[in-house]
C-alpha cells in the first residue's frame, strides 16, 4: 500500500486534518493517540494487514513514523 | 472441561432496575474537551448512563428487582432455596452480601446465601451455579441477583473509563422446569489479571498509598482507582468471544441463523460491531442497551434482554448470551425464553437505612 494511503488512514483514526502529520511527530506529545485510537489501530492492522497487534508491540511506537512501519 | 447441559431447569422471570436518574453524556462536557466526548460516543455508543444518587448501593436495585420478581411469579420467599449474588461490589467488606439480601427479601432460613466475586462474566457463570444447585440439592427455586457499582473504584479524571460504566442491578428466578435445556461454556485465563484491575483496597497491596503515581505500563494512576488495559482486552475480546460463541453453536448442533438473538456483554459499541463482523451475523440480532445504561458490567446481560425482547416478533426466543471481561473471565450460555418472563425495567432511588452502622 502506498505511504500517502497509510498516512490517510492514520490520520482518519487520530481525527486529525489531512496533512498534518509527519513521521517526526512523537505520539506521546498527542493527546489523539488514546486508549480508543489504540483500538482503532488494532482493528485497522487486523482489517488491512491480517495480523493481530498487542499492547506491548504499539507502547514500542514512538513515533507516527514508527507506527506507519508497522503497517505491512 | 465446564461445558455442558442443563436440563430440567428454566428461567422463570427476569428484572432489571436503574438508578432513576438518568444522565446525558455530554453532561460529561464539563471535565473533557468536546472533542474528546464526540469521539467517545462514536466508539462507544453511549449517549445516557443512569447514575446512583446518594448512598445507594447496587443489591438494592438488585432487591428490588426481586421484590418485583417474587410478586410477579407469586413465589412464597420461604420456597426460595438459594441466593446468589454476583458481583464485584459487595456492601460490605463482610458479611457476604447475600445474607443481608436473604433477610430483606423475607426469605427462609432453608436458604443457602452467598456471594461470587465476577464482573461482566457474571451471567452465565450465575446461571450455571444456580442451574447445577437446583439440579442437585433437593432446591426447588433460586434467585441469581447480579450488578456491579464499577462507578465506585473510577478515577474522574480517566479519560478512558469516567464516561464508560453506569449502574444496574437484575434479578433472576429459576426453577425447576421438565423439558428445559441450556448449554454452556465457561472459561478462565488468569493470566490476564493485571488487564482489568483494582490493585488496592483488599488485602494484596496494602502497603501502597492513595497518590497517582507512574506504573510500568507508562499509564499514570492510583492503585485504588480501576484499571482497564483497553488495547490488550480488546484483542482478548475480538479473538475468544467468537471462538467461545461459535463452540457453543457446534454444541447446540444450530445453525447461527437458528439463533433469534446474541446478547453481548454490552463492552463498547465497536467491539459489538466486531464480534458480529467475525460471526457474520447481522447487527439486527445483536440488542444495544449501551447506549441508553452505558456498560453495565455484571447485569449487562440481564438488562440487555429485558430491554431489548420486548422488540422482537416471536413469543419464545432461542438466545446466546456471552459475558467476558475481568479475570479475565468470560462465559456462554444457549437458552430458550419467553418474552413475557422478562419484566418492564424498573427504575429506583431505594436505598436501605437499615443497612448504616449506626442502626439498631
Amino acid at each position: 500500500m502506498a505511504d500517502r494511503t497509510k498516512t490517510v488512514l492514520l490520520e482518519e483514526i487520530l481525527a486529525v486534518d489531512e496533512g498534518t502529520l509527519n513521521e517526526e511527530m512523537e505520539l506521546s506529545g498527542m493527546g489523539q493517540w488514546d486508549s480508543l485510537a489504540r483500538i482503532s489501530f488494532v482493528s485497522l492492522m487486523e482489517d488491512n494487514y491480517g495480523r493481530v497487534v498487542g499492547n506491548e508491540e504499539i507502547r514500542k511506537c514512538r513515533t507516527v513514523g514508527d507506527l506507519l512501519a508497522m503497517m505491512e | 472441561m465446564p461445558s455442558g447441559t442443563i436440563r430440567d431447569v428454566g428461567i422463570r422471570g427476569i428484572a432489571c432496575a436503574v438508578p432513576d436518574n438518568r444522565v446525558p453524556i455530554d453532561a460529561c462536557c464539563d471535565r473533557f474537551e468536546k472533542e474528546h466526548v464526540d469521539k467517545f460516543v462514536k466508539m462507544t455508543g453511549i449517549r445516557s448512563r443512569h447514575l446512583m444518587v446518594g448512598g445507594q448501593c447496587v443489591s438494592d436495585l438488585c432487591c428490588v428487582a426481586a421484590q418485583r420478581l417474587l410478586e410477579h411469579l407469586d413465589w412464597d420467599p420461604q420456597s426460595v432455596g438459594a441466593l446468589l449474588f454476583i458481583s464485584s461490589t459487595p456492601d460490605y467488606r463482610l458479611p457476604a452480601t447475600a445474607c443481608v439480601l436473604q433477610h430483606r427479601l423475607g426469605l427462609g432460613k432453608d436458604c443457602a446465601a452467598f456471594d461470587m466475586n465476577l464482573g461482566c462474566s457474571s451471567y452465565p457463570y450465575g446461571v450455571w451455579l444456580a442451574s447445577t444447585l437446583l439440579q442437585s440439592s433437593g432446591i426447588e427455586r433460586a434467585l441469581l441477583l447480579v450488578g456491579n457499582q464499577i462507578n465506585l473504584y473510577i478515577d474522574p479524571d480517566d479519560r478512558a473509563t469516567a464516561m464508560l460504566f453506569g449502574d444496574a442491578g437484575s434479578a433472576t428466578a429459576l426453577e425447576r422446569q421438565e423439558g428445559s435445556l441450556m448449554r454452556y461454556r465457561l472459561k478462565t485465563n488468569g493470566d490476564g489479571f493485571r488487564k482489568i484491575i483494582v490493585p488496592a483496597g483488599g488485602a494484596r497491596n496494602r502497603e501502597y498509598g492513595r497518590e497517582p503515581y507512574l506504573h510500568a505500563d507508562g499509564s499514570f494512576r492510583s492503585d485504588y482507582s480501576y484499571y482497564l488495559n483497553g488495547t490488550d482486552v480488546f484483542n482478548f475480546t475480538i479473538t475468544e468471544v467468537p471462538e467461545i460463541i461459535s463452540e457453543l453453536l457446534h454444541d447446540c448442533q444450530l445453525p447461527r441463523e437458528d439463533i433469534d438473538l446474541y446478547v453481548l456483554h454490552q463492552a463498547n459499541l465497536f467491539i459489538l460491531q466486531r464480534i458480529a463482523a467475525k460471526l457474520k451475523i447481522p447487527m439486527s440480532k445483536v440488542p444495544v442497551s449501551i447506549d441508553r445504561f452505558g456498560n453495565t458490567s455484571g447485569a449487562s446481560l440481564p438488562l440487555t434482554l429485558v430491554t431489548c425482547a420486548g422488540d422482537a416478533v416471536k413469543d419464545r426466543l432461542q438466545t446466546v448470551l456471552c459475558g467476558f471481561g475481568v479475570g479475565l473471565s468470560w462465559g456462554a450460555l444457549s437458552l430458550e425464553i419467553d418474552k413475557a418472563a422478562c419484566l418492564p425495567l424498573i427504575y429506583s432511588n431505594e436505598g436501605y437505612a437499615e443497612g448504616s452502622p449506626d442502626h439498631v
